[in-house]
């Protein structure tokens, strides 16, 4: 249960430690820095307060229930529920760190480059069969990007080693 | 009204249709790409306008302008992205409708709601420029305070558990005082030049919005839950219809939901995104369906895209009337005009009042061109969210990326949206709404400055009451925030 109720106040935990961060922070500048930030900082730790409360009693609520569920198939519903949530962390890091690697090497490679890199990659991850195709809709794709931005729209897209894309 | 009838005579010749149908077009697709707006476009073809004669440089900006509003919408529907802030609260009921199966109904009510609105907008626009806009030079900062205050009423609506939604929203308005204050004291920014401007909207917007619907669409093989079986473009066309049905069956909705949106545009700096979230509020407490909206129900679309296209009418007026601009459109409107050699202000309508008519006059054709070109975009973005997941979500993810680093040029932009998306997938994953976050980043640093200079200025906060439009700003919010309440307990009376 107290496993559980950590999970679920780790969002709330983040959003509220920046908030004291900030407070803190603001309470060392002019008064006039803090007029409108301190009263919503306090009201916001109140709330944090009710909603630690809330979780509390939800987990309490929840880890009855599971006690009084001895049947199979519930146990095995709870269990698919788990893997179901372990396969969608899984899937939503590999997107999250894509896109930091295409962050990183967009100015070592340049627009062009980064991009084909990083589509066929997710294209092949997701399940995408012929390599060579897929290859080639990536860079079809990272140049008609290329062209709608750089020419089209007029940005100033990052260019790698080669100098030019 | 002679004036009035010879601009429409004069902007409905070839020379300007063809500026109409080139700005509107330009308008959505920049509208419809992920982060970019139609204040963009205006940007981009600002230099371009220096060789045109005035007038035909006004009716193809404003065309920009109009289209650029309705473009966000259909990426908002399609792919819960909001093309811009102004559409941020058509992502609530429009994309659960798309995602339903009914993805081109959604944008057939969304085109003939922002038709609707885009109407009312310009017809006010043609006749109360003058008297509309002086009124807003009543608007102080105790006035601007409770505009602010008013939006941001809007955030224990927009979630299931008020406790969450409100914590969220308190959340996005301390992230929005980040940066240089309007006293000159740097806050929150953690060393980071970037971010002493305050924390850009696009990246913020996709990172919360755009991308953790992108993460969960990596596990799906179509961006629909139903598939039509009907021939592909039968199907859109008459999913569309039918969304124009269910506006024109909203209309009384759709009028009222219009004038708020032409009240809220008209104060300076309140912009289409706050006009948005008040339609999508007040629709909610007044409607009889408030507890399904969120799942994809027809009035949570009418009303926020009824509200932010009509809010372009009261932005312009006031912008030509007293030459303040109310959002980054209407200020690189300003721009064109000041390139043209135009001062722009009460003295233009003096010098140059055939001008302005015949581009209020175009504003008005340019709603029955956005109908045209948008129905086309509408049923070319049907057959976009048919592609495989496999090539859509890639493609979607690096144009939101794209998108973030166009608005600034900068890759810090890239890490933030990268920064807020993770946070917008935690907050998904607990069950806190993002929209009140961002409603309360949006409007947290306009009430901070407008509460500072009103200690500046007055000796005590309360003898800002001393002001009518005060009184009544402040009564509309506290009404606001009750009207859920009251409107639940008239149910449960009649009920029992």
């Amino acid at each position: 249960m107290a496993i559980k109720l950590l999970k679920r106040l780790v969002t709330p935990t983040l959003m509220m430690g920046w908030a004291i961060y900030y407070f803190i922070e603001i309470c060392g500048k002019k008064a006039s820095a803090g007029y409108f930030i301190k009263p919503i900082f306090w009201v916001m730790a109140l709330l944090y307060c009710l909603i630690v409360f809330m979780d509390a009693r939800d987990c309490r609520d929840e880890a009855e229930a599971e006690k009084t569920a001895d049947s199979p198939e519930q146990r095995q519903a709870g269990e698919e529920k788990a893997a179901a949530q372990r396969a969608d962390l899984k899937r939503t890091a590999i997107c999250i760190g894509s896109a930091f690697a295409y962050i990183f090497i967009l100015p070592y490679l340049g627009f062009i480059l980064s991009t084909t890199l990083v589509l066929f990659g997710l294209f092949w991850w997701l399940g995408s069969g012929n390599k060579l195709l897929t290859f080639v809709y990536a860079a079809g794709v990272a140049l008609g990007m290329y062209l709608l931005f750089k020419t089209g729209l007029k940005v100033p897209l990052l260019t790698g080693f080669l100098g030019f894309i | 009204m002679e004036i009035v009838l010879q601009g429409f005579r004069t902007v409905l010749q070839p020379h300007y249709l063809v500026f109409m149908f080139g700005g509107v077009a330009l308008g959505l697709f920049i509208g419809f790409l992920p982060g970019l707006s139609g204040g963009m476009g205006i940007g981009l073809m600002l230099p371009f306008t220096f060789h045109m004669e005035p007038l035909t440089a006004l009716v193809f900006l404003c065309s920009i302008y109009t289209g650029g509003i309705f473009g966000g919408a259909v990426t908002a529907i399609l792919l819960n992205t909001p093309g811009a802030p102004a559409n941020l609260s058509t992502v609530l009921d429009g994309y659960p409708m798309a995602r339903n199966g009914e993805p081109e109904r959604a944008m057939g009510i969304s085109l003939m709601s922002s038709t609707i609105g885009g109407i009312v907008g310009t017809i006010v626009l043609i006749l109360l420029a003058g008297p509309l806009a002086r009124l807003s030079l009543k608007f102080g900062p105790g006035e601007m305070f409770f505009v602010a205050i008013f939006g941001l009423t809007v955030v224990g609506s927009l979630a299931d558990n008020v406790v969450k939604g409100v914590f969220s929203g308190l959340f996005g308005i301390l992230l929005g005082t980040v940066g240089l204050s309007a006293g000159g004291i740097l806050r929150g920014t953690m060393g980071s030049v970037y971010l002493m401007d305050g924390i850009p909207e696009i990246p913020a917007l996709l990172g919360l919005l755009a991308l953790p619907a992108i993460y969960e669409l990596s596990g799906r093989k179509s961006a629909v839950l139903k598939v039509d079986t009907m021939s592909a473009g039968m199907a859109s066309l008459r999913g569309l219809l039918r969304g124009f049905r269910d506006t024109f069956q909203r209309i009384v909705q759709s009028l009222l939901c219009s004038l708020l949106g032409v009240v809220v545009g008209i104060i300076p700096a309140a912009g289409s995104a706050i006009a948005g979230m008040l339609g999508y509020n007040w629709s909610k407490n007044l409607s009889r369906n408030s507890d399904k909206f969120g799942t994809g129900v027809p009035e949570g679309i009418v009303g926020p895209e009824s509200a932010n296209n009509a809010s372009e009418g009261g932005a312009l007026a006031t912008m030509f009337v007293l030459g303040i601009p109310g959002s980054t459109a209407t200020a690189m409107m300003l721009g064109a005009l000041a390139l043209q050699g135009w001062a722009v202000g009460p003295k233009m309508f003096i010098d140059h009042a055939d001008v302005i008519y015949t581009a209020f006059s175009s504003l008005f054709c340019q709603q029955f061109v956005m109908l045209l070109l948008g129905a086309g975009l509408c049923l070319l973005g049907a057959r976009l969210v048919k592609i495989p997941v496999k090539y859509l979500m890639p493609v979607i993810l690096v144009f939101a990326i794209t998108g973030a680093y166009s608005s600034s040029y900068l890759r810090f932009d890239c890490n933030l949206l990268i920064f807020f998306s993770v946070l917008g997938y935690l907050m998904k994953r607990s069950g806190f709404p993002a929209m009140p976050m961002i409603l309360g980043l949006l409007l947290g640093g306009m009430a901070d400055t407008e509460l500072m200079r009103i200690h500046q200025l007055f000796d005590s906060f309360w003898e800002i009451f001393k002001s009518p439009i005060v009184i009544i700003l402040a009564a509309v919010s506290l009404l606001s925030v009750m009207l859920p309440f009251i409107v639940k307990e008239v149910q449960r009376r009649r009920r029992s």
